[in-house]
């Protein structure tokens, strides 16, 4: 009996240190200092997830402490009868682990069905097909294993039978799971925003780099960026992504998780120099809206987005775009907003209606009012903008605001996310350019876009962006309230709220709106609110082209917000705004009112206070 | 002074030689797909061998004629711009776009183009070689009689892009962007027997059909191929009529190029009546019916 327990035992070693040297060789192959002090964090950010998570995250939590509940069990094997109030402790815990992981084997097992249908329909490669069902079926004996020891270290004189289950389980960890994890650990704190940069266009004019050695795209998959190889590689089939994806919910030819393992495997089989577009269709990339819900719900910290855009640039490099694509373009390059109107005379109307002077008037100001491509051309979103005037007005800031006319342009977003980096950098700079004239230390949007633009993407070209402080109109607003210079009256009414991707996850402003519209109703939140909204459809400049779909992601959306029973919902972006609106008018006969948050506001303000 | 007219389309070639007759002496350069020489009112004729589908291939074979000329002339179609952007890159040949009017002052090229978005005209006297001109601004230029010319074939090599096969457009589908009238209707028309006040309006002004993307892809009273706006076609009809159409701006970017807008519309608030030359205020219903007896009488 001594002996295969310790033949067994042995094995258990073998396998621990197998695992312990495969983090060694991974995490120095990709550059990743694996301390303490980033693993404490780590834990944190784990248990963060469980509290504030979903279902998924849940389940990743309970294979986590399973797992290394498993392999503490076995390695305390032989002394654990004397630590016995370690050995009830770690029984005790065993119990929720245990009933997590049952839960996290249904899903899986579900998930292998659904998942190849879905290879297939992606025009997955026999290889790609074969592999994702070998990895979700690695998974699954993994977190059988771990159920099986589990259960076993509550019959005593099994010892060796849990040593082999645990052994044969840590050789698979070893093999597969380490990359993931040293990816996990060296990407679990990269915001959901951060973007490669593939050129600085400022250097190129400067003449510090030279423009012919410049390239956008891709031709090869050994061209990507090492961050975005060693993501792809890190894909396990969790599903995560896939699952919380608007593209694939709708029908569209997109799944994240088939995307990076196509780009993974291709690369197993046919090398570096194979054109990733050998196993990727361009609609599929268009298909994205870059909501950031796959990147922001990995478990392993892939970067999907990463690689979306890399091929998009790649598109745009080689001239593969639509009539709709190449229209967005031209009037970014030509027209200087993206809408397609003709720029002059830009928002007069403000100073007409409002006495709100222009930045060239030079009268000195406190906020730059960021009108916004939507708003500045779109009878209804200007509405929006009209009641943030008047909620100024009311709180007596109306003196301190200018805003730009005629020198408004685009912020360069929908440029950047369609894969023109040049042209949005091109609009950064010029912008920057307009905000250091003028002094700016406070910009105001009322776009999520346009929001993050300029306070990530303009900030990663430009530091003197970090002085300026942008305030979404929901903070501008929230701040107002909170200082006392508008008053908010409360009304019974149902009202459910649709977070923008760009706003809420991208940069997890979700508190103020909150705050404002609890004042004033009762808010119902949908199901997916907050940094897990669900996507409206207009990102990833999808807002200017169409591709396959079996249901608009709009519609989808307009049906999650009307689920909460509210017939009102305040948006916060123009673009949710009008794919939202369009919906509610298509798919619900115009039941749903949506409405931006300004309009709410303003309509529910104590006026003359 | 000698120039060379650069098109795919032999339309917009023998627009262009009117554009510049009297002007200058002019030779044409042609890569359209013909089963015979085109007949131009020009003394040299090179046509590029096997339709090369590839600006760049285009462009290549054009590099090789055009030093001997002072000024070089491209229609701007898709394919034509980028040509001329590339000739003009390579060539070292400064280049003026989507020009409207060309005259020589001085020994000076004089050109005119839309400007602030199509809000005014702007003249300019530029060192440019390179022009690409606007379609549709003057009629063609036929020879009544056989023109005696020159024709030199000019072989290319194929560049990236091959011809693989060929597929008949889909029966029954209309190209609107080439529409002279469009009779465009929204969902103001209520319900799909409406379209019939639409059709008979059409037919009397000989227009084409159109639609909101409610009425097109929505609600499938029309072919998508008829919707107009964003996600639809960008038209640039002579005159556009827009039946119960509330003029949202996704609408409005697919159809502000027309030369004359008229909007029927019961609600006089409606954004569409920014945007018209002409507006309606009243029920489609009552409107149309008397507009159809009034043409057609
Ligand atoms: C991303 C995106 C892309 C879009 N792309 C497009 C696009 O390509 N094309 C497009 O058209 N839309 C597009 N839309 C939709 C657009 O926002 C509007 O919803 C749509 O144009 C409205 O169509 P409509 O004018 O037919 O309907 P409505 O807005 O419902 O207008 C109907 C109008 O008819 C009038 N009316 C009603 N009865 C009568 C009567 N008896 N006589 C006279 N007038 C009457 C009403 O006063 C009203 O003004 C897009 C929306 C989004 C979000
Ligand atoms: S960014 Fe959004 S739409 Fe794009 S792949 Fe990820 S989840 Fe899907």
């Amino acid at each position: 009996m001594y002996v295969t327990f310790y033949f067994t035992y042995a094995l258990v070693l073998f396998s621990v240190i197998s695992i312990l040297y495969t983090f060694a060789l991974w995490s120095k192959r990709y550059s990743v200092v694996i301390g303490i002090n980033r693993i404490w964090k780590l834990g944190v950010e784990e248990i963060n997830r469980l509290i504030r998570g979903d279902s998924i995250d849940r389940m990743h939590f309970a294979i986590v402490v399973g797992l290394l509940l498993s392999i503490a069990f076995a390695l305390l094997g032989p002394v654990l009868d004397y630590l016995w109030p370690l050995l009830y402790l770690m029984l005790v815990l065993s119990l929720p682990a245990i009933a997590g992981l049952l839960w996290s084997l249904s899903w899986r097992l579900q998930l292998l069905g659904r998942s190849d249908k879905l290879n297939r329909k992606l025009g997955g490669s026999k290889d790609m097909i074969f592999n994702s069902k070998k990895l979700q079926i690695i998974l699954i004996i993994v977190i059988s294993f771990t159920i099986a020891q589990l259960i076993v270290e509550w019959i005593s004189g099994l010892g060796w039978l849990a040593n082999l289950l645990d052994a044969a389980k840590n050789l698979f960890i070893a093999f597969y799971y380490v990359r993931p994890s040293i990816n996990l650990i060296k990407n679990f704190d990269r915001p959901v925003n951060r973007m490669q940069i593939p050129f600085e266009l400022k250097k190129i004019q400067s003449g510090e780099v030279d423009a012919a050695q410049v390239k956008m795209g891709v031709d090869k998959i050994g061209e990507l960026n090492k961050d975005t190889i060693a993501s792809c590689d890190s894909c396990v089939e969790i599903g995560a992504c896939e699952a919380a994806c608007p593209a694939t919910a709708t029908g569209r030819i997109l799944s994240p998780r088939v995307l990076v393992r196509k780009v993974s495997v291709l690369k197993s089989s046919g090398g570096s120099s194979a054109d990733p577009f050998n196993v990727i269709s361009d609609d599929e990339v268009w298909s994205c809206t870059t909501c950031g819900a796959c990147v922001y719900s990995c478990p392993v910290g892939v970067d999907h987005l990463g690689l979306i855009y890399s091929l998009r640039r790649t598109m745009v490099e080689k001239n593969r775009l639509d009539q709709k694509k190449s229209s967005l373009l031209m009037n970014l390059m030509q027209g200087g907003n993206s809408i397609g109107m003709p720029n002059y005379g830009r928002n007069s109307w403000i100073k007409e209606e409002f006495g709100i002077s222009e930045a060239r008037d030079g009268k000195p100001f406190e906020y730059l009012l960021w009108v916004g491509c939507m708003p500045s051309f779109d009878e209804r979103s200007r509405e929006s903008v009209k009641s943030l005037l008047k909620i100024i007005k009311e709180a007596g800031l109306s003196d301190k605001l200018a805003y730009l006319g005629e020198e408004e342009t685009c912020c360069g977003d929908p440029a950047r996310r369609l894969g023109e980096e040049g042209t949005f950098q091109n609009y950064a700079l010029t912008n920057i350019e307009i905000f250091k004239k003028y002094g700016v230390k406070k910009l105001v949007v009322l776009c999520a876009h346009g929001y993050n633009s300029f306070t990530n993407d303009y900030t990663s070209i430009d530091s003197s962006m970090n002085g300026i402080k942008v305030y979404h109109e929901s903070q501008l607003i929230e701040e107002l309230i909170e200082k006392g210079s508008i008053k908010l009256k409360k009304v019974e009414e149902d009202i459910t709220l649709h977070d923008p991707c760009y706003l809420a996850r991208y940069n997890g402003v979700v508190e103020p709106q909150r705050l404002i519209l609890s004042r004033t109703a009762n808010l119902k939140e949908p199901k997916l609110s907050g940094e897990r909204t669900f996507c409206c459809g207009a990102g990833g400049a999808n807002y200017w082209y169409d591709v396959p779909e079996e249901k608009r992601i709009s519609h989808e959306r307009i049906d999650q917000l009307s689920a909460t029973g509210a017939k009102v919902t305040v948006t916060l972006c123009p673009f949710c705004n009008a794919m939202l609106n369009d919906a509610s008018s298509v798919k619900l006969g115009g039941s749903m009112k949506v409405i931006d948050l300004s309009q709410y506001v303003e309509e529910h303000m104590n006026k003359g206070s | 002074m000698k120039s060379l007219i650069f098109s795919e389309s032999a339309e917009i070639i023998k627009e262009m030689l009117n554009f510049l007759n009297g002007k200058m002496e002019a030779d044409v350069a042609f890569a359209g797909e013909t089963s015979e020489a085109p007949l131009f009112a020009a003394k040299k004729v090179f046509i590029i061998d096997s339709y090369p589908y590839d600006p760049q291939t285009v462009a290549l074979a054009l590099e090789g004629i055009v030093g001997g000329y002072d000024y070089f002339f491209v229609g701007a179609t898709t394919v034509g711009r980028e040509v001329a952007a590339m000739v003009s890159q390579d060539m070292n040949m400064p280049m003026e776009s989507e020009i409207m009017s060309f005259g020589l002052e001085n020994g000076q090229a004089k050109v005119s183009r839309f400007y602030y978005g199509g809000k005014t005209v702007m003249e300019k006297i530029t060192s440019a070689r390179v022009f690409t001109v606007m379609a549709g601004i003057s009629d063609q230029l036929v020879p009544d009689k056989p023109y005696e010319q020159e024709v030199i074939m000019v072989h290319v090599q194929s560049g990236g892009i091959n011809l693989i096969s060929r597929e008949e457009k889909q029966k029954g589908s209309v190209d609107l962007t080439k529409a002279d009238i469009i009779v465009a209707v929204g969902r103001g028309i209520g319900k799909k027997e409406g379209l019939e006040v639409a059709e008979q309006l059409a037919s009397a002004l000989g227009a084409e059909l159109a639609g909101s993307r409610p009425v097109c892809s929505d609600l499938h009273w029309l072919g998508e191929e008829r919707q107009v706006g964003l996600s639809g076609k960008r038209v640039k009809p002579k005159v556009y009529i827009a039946l119960g159409i509330s003029g949202q701006i996704q609408h409005i970017v697919g159809m502000r190029d027309s030369k004359t807008v008229i909007a029927i519309n019961r609600d006089k608030s409606a954004p569409i009546f920014n945007e018209c030359d002409y507006g309606l205020v009243g029920d489609l219903y009552a409107i149309v019916p008397k507009l159809v007896q009034a043409i057609r009488s």
